[in-house]
């Protein structure tokens, strides 16, 4: 009973505390949202337009430059929407966009049997076709062919007989990809979005009832981020659930050999979320500082092994994984100790619930 | 067994009934004639306690205690089973996943199929039913401890100190005649009735309460705890939301300070319960710290099972006073002996709570921290003591085709599964059994399975859990030390 009242007395003795916790948790929340996901998401519906674009202009006059420009659009459009993969929780769930964004990888077969049966191409072709037959990969497919050829990929345009019918398509899939990401955005930006109820976490938000639900959703964010870069994007390709059978068709943007890039935006949404971007602020790496500074430090130069990793792959992708496979690896082995760091370590520092069950403890 | 007259000069009597020789002999007296005439002192002390403490441990004490209890335990059984049911746990936890972890020995114990286990609930909270009204009480309450005690046995990642406390609880009702008071089967036989008990069997159910408070607090003698505030300081900043005390909880000297309260609480309060002086404020102090932990963590209804057990640690007529009833008085018999098979019910006791003191203290027979080994961790009352996270890597190798998987168990278990998997070297040996016995079926004999086990064990860097070149497909789980388990790293 004595310790007990010294417990007790101790605590009363604690005085007030000298910071609020709730106001950093709550000014890393205002950041990430202004600074993160709210810049990410107006790009991706910005580049997804200016593909759009770029596409009806190659579908107007088809040259290699048209072509080159769309296929640069499309890298471009596709950086933003791979940052935000850090942050695929909420509307990308709710509204149901993601697989006709992102559907990979990508099936040629299905999108030519789309082609041939879509007998007049229109705002709704693209809606009435399977997640395989649109979205990224598919115009990735489109826009880059199966050959590495941009001479043979620009000639499936300007084939009389089915080059615009072909062109079209692509057009359509990719003002269906506007629309797609504009719709997202304003499941998040808009008024009542989501991106409001993460800022107002703990402060009346029906979504985040405490600030302590909206860290948890970030922190799985980008924990989920690095796993599908080390489990799927690289672990399926190098053959972990085949018994090592090595399959370059199920690379990340194998048509267009983006995949490196794909997994260094992926790094970047997720390192934009941890570490903040832009001036005046800063993302989770405020909260784990302040707990552990040293844990801190582990992360933030895992974000930069990282991505030096990356940066270092063999390349192409698709190449590598056969042709040097240790290589791929050891890039892989890279990212798992981030995810490692991620998953265990700043998951325990800041009190996270792993989406686990609601069950009992002890 | 007559009670001893009493002695007529208190001054010379002696001061333990029976033939004992006064300890200083009067003077004048004859010195004995030597040391071997007399009797050993200690063998006589002995002597004179057995017959006192057989006398004691039949005493009779007021049923309302024990009455109370069984209907508390009952309705919270009761309310507890529902809500499981309709937390969808059932399906959640036993009957959605392919694979389930078993205790050794217990494999055989599987789900009834079909809708058998939503019945089987069923059973659990009628039987709860029974067990608060008094009905049928002996048959409810033994059939009642083995279908929860079989719905722990389905899947051991479910482990939870307040289930094995139920368990544990509902044997010892079962073997007590809680239903003589308080009961539709004394209503309905008045031969059951009785307003009191045998005082040991009262004590077993003290002494349980008390064991699980006292090795929950000696769990917490240790450096973690007492010094690093170590997990509370974790957890509590997760709370920092909480409306009036939220900014405090980060406060580390706040996890200090509830670190040596909580120590201190779970060592001490069976004994401020048991003390009239300090009763009314231990009881405040237990409603307190099981509503507190009850708010801060997800614990369901483990505040409320020590809450009520607790109360077995008040005087045992509290019930009577509560409810403004005539006081229980002691009955006038002789000192009782202890029948036969009141002794009989004395050794099983015996035999039951020295397992009950060897099973938490087994951990010591084996090296290493048992917060990092978990060996000897369960069944312990090593209660909120740890904050755990851990993720696991399974790399397969089939040696006669050079084939290699690497499986992350997340994908294939539920997260509950998966998450307790990934902290308990026992449980992730067993899935690589399972997975090697998976490929076998699938035409892939004799793989050989890897762990890449890493955990973080209060916030320290992630460290390797099992040793990644020992192919636990090829081990056995053993009685003593896992060899394959690596040590927590300092």
């Amino acid at each position: 009973m004595a310790a007990l009242a010294v417990g007790l007395a101790l605590s009363l003795r604690c005085g007030a505390p000298t910071e609020d916790p709730e106001a950093a948790r709550r000014a890393v929340f205002e950041h990430v949202g202004a600074e993160v996901i709210k810049p990410t998401l107006e790009a991706f519906v910005r580049e997804a337009g200016a593909l759009a674009s770029t596409t009806e202009a190659l579908c107007a006059a088809p040259d290699a430059a048209r072509l080159e420009a769309a296929q640069e659009a499309w890298r471009v459009a596709r950086a933003p929407w791979s940052r935000s993969e850090a942050f695929a929780f909420g509307p990308v769930k709710e509204i149901g966009v993601k697989n006709g964004i992102d559907f990979w990888p990508a099936r040629p077969d299905n999108v030519e049997t789309a082609i041939t049966l879509a007998v007049e191409i229109n705002a709704g072709t693209a809606d009435s076709v399977g997640a395989s037959a649109k979205g990224l990969p598919a115009m990735e497919y489109l826009l880059f062919g199966e050959g590495y050829d941009d001479a043979l990929a620009l000639a499936a345009f300007t084939d009389v007989d089915a080059g615009a019918h072909r062109c079209a398509y692509l057009t359509a899939l990719a003002r269906d990809l506007e629309v797609r990401a504009t719709a997202l955005a304003d499941a998040w930006l808009g008024d009542g979005g989501h991106l409001g109820a993460l800022q107002a976490a703990g402060a009346g938000s029906e979504l985040y009832p405490t600030t302590q639900d909206a860290l948890d959703e970030l922190v799985n964010g980008i924990v989920g981020d690095v796993t599908v870069m080390v489990e799927i994007k690289l672990g399926k390709p190098l053959g972990d659930a085949s018994g090592g059978i090595i399959d370059p068709g199920l690379v990340e943007s194998r048509f267009s050999d983006n995949a490196l890039a794909d997994l260094r935006e992926d790094l970047v949404g997720a390192a934009a979320i941890y570490l903040g971007a832009g001036d005046g602020g800063e993302g989770l790496t405020a909260l784990v500082r302040a707990v552990d500074p040293a844990l801190d430090a582990r992360v933030r130069a895992g974000f930069i092994d990282a991505a030096a990793a990356i940066d270092g792959a063999p390349r192409p992708l698709r190449l590598a994984i056969e042709s040097d496979g240790a290589g791929v690896t050891a890039l892989q082995g890279e990212l798992d100790a981030l995810r490692r760091l991620l998953k265990l370590e700043v998951v325990s520092a800041l009190g996270v619930t792993l989406t686990l069950t609601d069950n009992d403890g002890d | 067994m007559k009670p001893s007259p009493a002695p007529r000069d208190t001054a010379c009597a002696p001061r333990l009934r029976g033939s004992t020789p006064p300890l200083d002999p009067a003077p004048g007296s004859p010195e004995p004639a030597s040391s071997a005439e007399r009797a050993p002192p200690l063998r006589q002390v002995l002597q004179d306690i057995k017959p006192r403490l057989a006398a004691a441990l039949v005493a009779p004490v007021d049923i309302a205690s024990l009455a109370a209890f069984r209907v508390l335990f009952g309705v919270m059984m009761m309310a507890g089973a529902l809500r499981f049911w309709a937390r969808g746990w059932i399906a959640d936890v036993y009957l959605r996943p392919p694979f389930h972890f078993t205790y050794p020995g217990f494999s055989w114990v599987r789900p009834w199929p079909g809708d058998g286990l939503y019945l089987h609930f069923l059973a659990i909270v009628a039987l709860s039913a029974c067990v608060a009204l008094g009905l049928c009480y002996r048959l409810a309450a033994a059939l009642l401890f083995l279908a929860f005690t079989y719905v722990e046995l389905l899947e051991k990642a479910a482990y939870l100190n307040h289930y094995y406390l139920i368990s544990v609880l509902a044997l010892l009702l079962a073997l007590l005649p809680a239903h003589g008071a308080a009961s539709l089967d004394a209503r309905r036989d008045p031969s059951l009735r009785r307003a009191s008990i045998p005082a040991y069997q009262l004590g077993a159910l003290r002494l349980q309460v008390a064991l699980v408070y006292v090795f929950a607090g000696v769990a917490k003698l240790n450096g973690d705890w007492l010094v690093r505030a170590l997990p509370l300081k974790i957890w509590l900043r997760a709370h920092t939301d909480l409306p009036l005390v939220g900014p405090w909880l980060a406060d580390v000297r706040v996890a200090h300070a509830m670190s040596l309260a909580g120590a201190a609480f779970d060592l001490t309060i069976p004994l401020w319960l048991l003390w009239s002086r300090t009763r009314v404020v231990a009881l405040v102090c237990v409603f307190g710290f099981h509503a507190i932990t009850g708010l801060l963590f997800p614990l369901g209804v483990f505040p409320w099972i020590m809450t009520a057990s607790a109360l077995l640690l008040l005087p045992a007529s509290w019930p009577r006073r509560l409810l403004g009833r005539a006081p229980w008085r002691r009955p006038a018999a002789p000192r009782a002996r202890p029948t036969k098979g009141q002794r009989l019910a004395l050794a099983a006791l015996a035999l039951h709570f020295t397992i009950q003191l060897a099973a938490p203290l087994r951990h010591h027979l084996y090296p290493g921290d048992v917060a990092w080994t978990e060996e000897g961790g369960r069944f312990a009352w090593r209660v909120m003591l740890v904050e755990k996270v851990g993720a696991v890597t399974y790399r397969v190798r089939d040696p006669a085709t050079g084939r290699r998987w690497r499986i992350d168990p997340e994908d294939r278990l539920t997260e509950q599964q998966a998450r307790e998997m990934a902290v308990q070297p026992d449980m992730i040996r067993e899935y690589a059994r399972h997975l090697a016995d998976e490929f076998a079926a699938r035409g892939v004999p004799d793989v050989a399975v890897y762990a890449d086990a890493f955990v973080t064990l209060h916030g320290e860097p992630a460290a390797r859990l099992i040793d990644p070149d020992v192919d636990l497909a090829r081990v056995d789980e053993p009685l003593g030390a896992r060899p394959w388990v690596l040590p927590r790293p300092r």
